[in-house]
């Protein structure tokens, strides 16, 4: 499903990615880990698409596309999706709104008529029960004074609806409790399909004790230096990341 | 960015949709201004001999006065002699029945979204049309007269309700106000007259759509609303005229005055013709509204929508002299291209306890200058006043300004007075997500605007609000959910 | 319209200059284009100087024998004694610190004001014969506040003076002036002062501006000031008294990197009148400002704000922010506030908030209810009103000096 070939990617002078290699298919988890500043955010932000960094050189294939060559909006389209560490807020657009209008540019992009009303709401409804989330939120503007939970369950409320075939959740854990982390971890599982692929970047083995990964990489200094299974993931929760640094070097 | 800025410019430039020209037949006054254009339009109107005079006087004061200078535009030099004062289209002289109208006139109206026959009026809508300087119809005027609710044009008040128009015309823009307020008293051919009778609820919304016709015509209507003791009333207004090279003035005084614990909601969507990209031609919109709250715990509420016209002028505002009254003031005011508006509002809290709310969202485009102008007074004995003022501005590209100009005069120490500005351009972030979302950056755009100007657009009746959404070119919240 | 009489006061005042400065024909046409303020100026809209007298003496150029500076000011600053506006060597400190230097100098203009007015060209046409310049050395860190101390000895007669000061911070230099305007005669006057300040790259500047005199003179103080780049300003304003202060404060930023602060405090009380007039001009991309100024208005007193930032088209990055803040004490008092904001590039964030209102009622009651009477309540939450501006000052003896002053001035207004 995605293809990443020695990918480097800079903001302005500075290089973070360093040739990443890896590859994603159809029904597994990965997880990529690593400590502050390996690049892990970069990592997301390039696939989606972020215009504040330029890739120098690489590729990456998405359902055999060339995913550098579409613009943010088509990579959705395509199916990839980005779960923000930091969402947006957007006053004045309430998240149906907002939904409506992203679900059906995808589906107009696929060729799909779009949704009526009723069938909209009900996508709504039954969606939101999946992931615990509030509908009297989905009412309000898009993120505006949401707590970092209500942030986080919207973010997955809106990958439900819009039912990517790749979705990459960047520090999804961060600034959770531990109930909100469950019940976004169970959002998350529930959307898990062998069709579709999750990529969850995170700093702490923590949430992948909920969305269990079938690969494990831990990213530093811009690459990824081991790879491994959910086991690698306990053992730097037990060991810390100096000890794959220190390998890395050596 | 050139990206972006391709994508705004789409946006924004897209045609202005209501330029065609109706050929019909018209009577037309020469172009120029002198006492006798005045004594023209009054005889052409039939009317007494007090209105002469009244005009007469205004046109008087008015050759001694000057045009303002303090606002934030560039004006060209107004040829007054240059300008055509009274065109009208020709049609039979009474029009007993909708169904008389004269088809062009008709399928112009039906063009610009307003159906003036009988089976396809709009139910909850009444509607006086006013082409150039006449109105040709005015629907549902029997059903409202079951209530006590006047609904008519100007001229047709003049003529039945003289004592009405007596008492209340120029009696909150005065002839004297200023200079367009002047020449508007000296020269007014139309307009709308709105009574509501002590303890009515008008059933219907009133409205008046203005048209402009005829070239090198200048539109000088009147609107008066007038909201006894406990009665309401929501009006709205509508302007649209062909797209033309040559510039064409609008100067419109409009006045409500609400009685004891009355309320009047006024809304207007502007769509003049801007002029063309080059800023070549559009409509000089300088107009006088002002509201009276004149009885206790009445209210008036101004919301406007602002895309259309060269140049802007107009400051709807509230003279709140009723104890605990209230006034309001929701805009959006949008400039693209060479367009130029200074808007805004006056609050003049006289009496007790009067609370008064400003929300004004400015979005400059392609080269245009936006400037929001307001005033908040506080007599001296206009005890626990309260005013909140909000007044953003949305920068569209960097060729365009945005300016906020507010007033804030306190003279009573129990007042309250807020005042918060801020200016912006849409964040990148905001872009960036509804992009992961699969949105497309024009129609990013778009919802961010719509969601920047919701608080205002949420103001406006549901017929009107879906005009103002097109306007926009958004599709507003609320279809769904 | 000039009325007669504020006419012939300007020829008189032309005249006294003229007997001991000649000036060439461009500034004499300059001075007769322009009059004095009347209320249909935009600019002056709120706020026209009421001239007591029939005539005045332009005493800047006059002798006057003064023996000695006002007790309490703050031992450990250096001071410079100005008398009627003219610089007063004796009364000087002898010894400057090092990096900085006293010459006389007329002003150079090169920083056009904002708003051209005739109390600055008459400024100008004196400074020829009694400007100051104080020029602070390239890398000069000077740790000891510099107090400009105005005296104004009361003679009998209506004074009018014009002092004159341009300050230059060379690159990389520190220092933190005092403008003090103390000992101000019983009399009727006229302060027509301007300054003129300029910091080079990386130069840090903190102003402190007091104005405190109970007398009912008139006070027009006009600073302009242009930033380079990296530099710092901070501008600090404490105005209090009874007569008429017109402050007209421009700041350029002209470097990227640059910021500037304003602060201002002006308590009124009797029939002060206070007008704070700033105009922020943002004219290069990647600069900060922040201005906040507090009023606190009692007796028949009245504040005016007139606040302006500009943002050039090629200003992009411009993060700016003002807020005035103000609470009217008495049924007499009056505030006219107008915060303005031009801005003509996109990429900025700039924001303005005006209030006006009164103490809070909730911590009043709270207060009252741990026992506190109302009077008692009610200067404790000016104080701390006024805290916030006066702690910004940065020598711990200004800030004292400063804050002794509004203190009992606060004391005064809360007692009526």
């Amino acid at each position: 499903m995605l293809k990443i070939n020695n990918l480097h990617a800079r903001i302005g002078e500075k290089e973070i990615l360093k040739g990443i290699n890896l590859e994603v298919k159809a029904g597994e988890v990965h997880a990529i880990m690593g400590p502050n500043g390996s690049g892990k955010s970069t990592l997301a932000s390039v696939l989606a698409g972020r215009e504040d960094y330029e890739v120098s050189a690489g590729s990456v294939e998405f359902l055999g596309k060339d995913l550098l060559e579409l613009s943010p909006e088509n990579r959705a389209r395509e199916g990839l999706f980005l779960a923000f560490q930091y969402p947006v807020e957007i006053p004045g657009v309430t998240t149906i709104n907002f939904l409506k209008t992203a679900v059906n540019e995808i589906r107009k992009y696929r060729g799909e008529a779009a949704m009526d009303a009723v069938s909209f709401l009900k996508m709504m409804r039954e969606k939101s029960q999946l992931v615990e989330i509030d509908q009297a939120l989905l009412s309000r503007s898009l993120n505006e004074g949401f707590s970092g939970g209500e942030k986080k369950r919207n973010e997955v409320f809106q990958m439900a609806m819009l039912e990517p075939k790749l979705a990459i959740l960047d520090e999804t854990d961060s600034g959770l409790d531990i109930d909100a982390l469950r019940i976004v971890a169970s959002g998350v599982n529930k959307l898990k399909s062998p069709q579709n692929a999750t990529i969850v970047v995170t700093h702490y083995q923590r949430l992948l004790d909920y969305i269990v990964p079938d690969f494990v990489h831990v990213l530093w200094n811009g690459r990824i230096v081991k790879s491994g299974t959910k086991e690698l993931a306990l053992e730097l929760e037990e060991k810390g990341y100096d000890w794959i640094k220190a390998e890395a070097i050596s | 960015m050139s990206k972006e800025t391709e994508i705004l410019e789409e946006i924004t430039g897209s045609e202005y949709k209501y330029g065609f020209t109706t050929d019909i037949e018209t009577e037309t006054l020469a172009a120029g201004l002198s006492e006798e254009t005045v004594k023209f339009i009054s005889a052409k109107k039939n009317e007494p001999a007090w209105m002469l005079e009244w005009r007469l006087a205004a046109f008087a004061l008015w050759k001694t006065m000057t045009p303002p200078q303090w606002q934030n535009l560039s004006i060209p030099e107004i040829n007054f002699q240059d300008i055509i004062y009274y065109a009208a289209p020709k049609q039979k002289k009474v029009v007993n029945s909708l169904d008389d109208i004269d088809p062009e006139l008709r399928r112009t109206f039906e063009k610009l979204g307003i159906s003036l026959t009988e089976q396809k009026l709009l139910s909850g809508v009444a509607v006086d049309a006013v082409i150039d300087s006449v109105s040709i119809a005015t629907t549902f005027k029997s059903k409202l007269a079951e209530l006590g609710v006047i609904f008519c044009s100007m001229s047709e008040a003049i003529e039945n309700h003289p004592e009405l128009i007596r008492k209340y015309l120029g009696s909150v823009v005065p002839v004297k106000d200023n200079y367009y307020s002047a020449l508007n008293s000296a020269v007014f051919s139309d307009g709308s007259f709105c009574f509501i009778p002590k303890g009515v609820r008008c059933p219907m919304e009133l409205s008046t759509y203005f048209r402009i016709n005829t070239a090198n015509t200048g539109q000088f209507e009147r609107t008066l609303i007038v909201c006894e003791d406990d009665a309401y009333v929501s009006y709205l207004e509508g302007c649209t005229a062909p797209t033309r090279d040559e510039n064409q003035l609008h100067a419109a005084v409009v006045e409500l005055v609400a009685m004891e614990n009355a309320h009047i909601k006024y809304s207007t969507v502007q769509n003049w013709y801007p002029g063309n990209k080059e800023g070549k031609g559009g409509i000089y919109n300088f107009v006088t509204k002002r509201g009276i709250c004149m009885g206790d715990k009445s209210r008036i509420s101004w919301t406007q929508v602002e895309t259309g016209s060269a140049i802007t002028w107009k400051y709807p505002s509230v003279i709140l002299k009723g104890n605990g009254s209230v006034g309001e003031f929701y805009s959006v005011a949008v400039t693209n291209n060479f367009q130029q508006a200074d808007t805004g509002t006056k609050m003049i809290h006289i009496g007790k306890d009067t609370r008064s709310r400003i929300v004004s969202k400015g979005i400059s485009a392609g080269k245009s200058q936006n400037s929001y102008r307001g005033l908040v007074q506080v007599m001296k004995r206009a005890d626990n006043a309260r005013n909140f003022s909000q007044c953003d501005s949305l920068l569209l590209g960097n060729l365009c300004g945005a300016h906020t100009f507010p007033y804030l005069e306190v003279e009573n120490p129990s007042a309250q007075v807020e005042h918060e500005a801020t200016t912006s351009k849409i964040g990148e972030d905001q872009i960036f997500y509804c992009n992961q979302r699969g949105i497309s950056t024009e129609d990013a755009v778009a919802l961010i605007v719509n969601g920047y100007a919701k608080e205002v657009l949420n103001q406006l009746p549901m017929e009107f609000a879906v005009e103002a959404q097109k306007l926009l070119a958004i599709s507003l919240e609320g279809s769904v959910g | 319209m000039a009325s007669t009489n504020s006419e012939s006061l300007k020829s008189s005042l032309l005249e006294q200059i003229r007997n001991v400065v000649d000036f060439n024909g461009d500034k004499e046409s300059a001075l007769t284009q322009l009059h004095f303020p009347v209320k249909k100026q935009e600019e002056w809209k709120y706020s026209i100087p009421n001239f007591l007298a029939d005539s005045y003496q332009l005493s800047s150029l006059q002798e006057v024998p003064v023996s000695s500076i006002p007790s309490g000011l703050p031992s450990d600053a250096c001071k410079l004694v100005f008398v009627n506006g003219v610089f007063s060597s004796e009364l000087s400190d002898k010894s400057l610190p090092s990096g900085l230097e006293v010459s006389f100098c007329p002003l150079n203009n090169s920083i056009k004001p904002f708003e051209e007015n005739l109390f600055g060209k008459l400024n100008e046409a004196s400074a020829e014969k009694q400007g100051i310049h104080l020029h602070v050395h390239k890398n000069a860190s000077i740790e000891k506040s510099i107090l400009l101390v105005h005296i104004i000895p009361s003679t009998g007669l209506s004074s009018w003076i014009q002092p004159s000061i341009s300050i230059h911070l060379e690159a990389n230099s520190s220092a933190s002036f005092g403008e003090i305007w103390e000992g101000l005669p019983a009399d009727h006057f006229v302060a027509n002062a301007v300054n003129e300040i300029r910091l080079e790259s990386g130069a840090n500047l903190h102003w402190l501006h007091i104005q405190d005199g109970t007398s009912d003179g008139i006070i027009i103080n006009q600073t302009r000031v242009a930033c380079a780049a990296n530099s710092l300003f901070r501008h600090i304003v404490l105005s209090t008294g009874s007569g008429f202060v017109r402050n007209n404060l421009d700041i350029h930023i002209e470097g990227s990197g640059a910021h500037a602060d304003m602060f201002g405090l002006s308590l009124g009380n009797g029939s002060f009148h206070c007008d704070h007039h700033s105009f922020l001009h943002h004219a290069v991309p990647n600069t900060t400002s922040n201005q906040l100024y507090k009023g606190i208005y009692s007796g028949k007193s009245t504040g005016v704000f007139n606040g302006k930032i500009l943002v050039d088209q090629i200003a992009q990055k411009t993060n700016a922010y003002q807020s005035g803040r103000n609470i009217l004490l008495s049924p007499d008092a009056k505030v006219y506030a107008k915060p303005q904001l031009e801005i003509f590039a996109d990429d900025v964030k700039c924001s303005h908030g005006a209030t006006i209102g009164q103490l809070d009622e909730e911590p009043l009651f709270y207060l009252r209810s741990r026992g506190l009477d109302l009077a008692t309540a009610r200067l404790l939450l000016v104080r701390a009103f006024a805290s916030e501006i006066l702690m910004q000052i940065n020598s711990d003896s200004l800030r004292a000096y400063a804050e002794e002053k509004a203190i009992r001035q606060l004391d005064e207004m809360t007692k009526s």
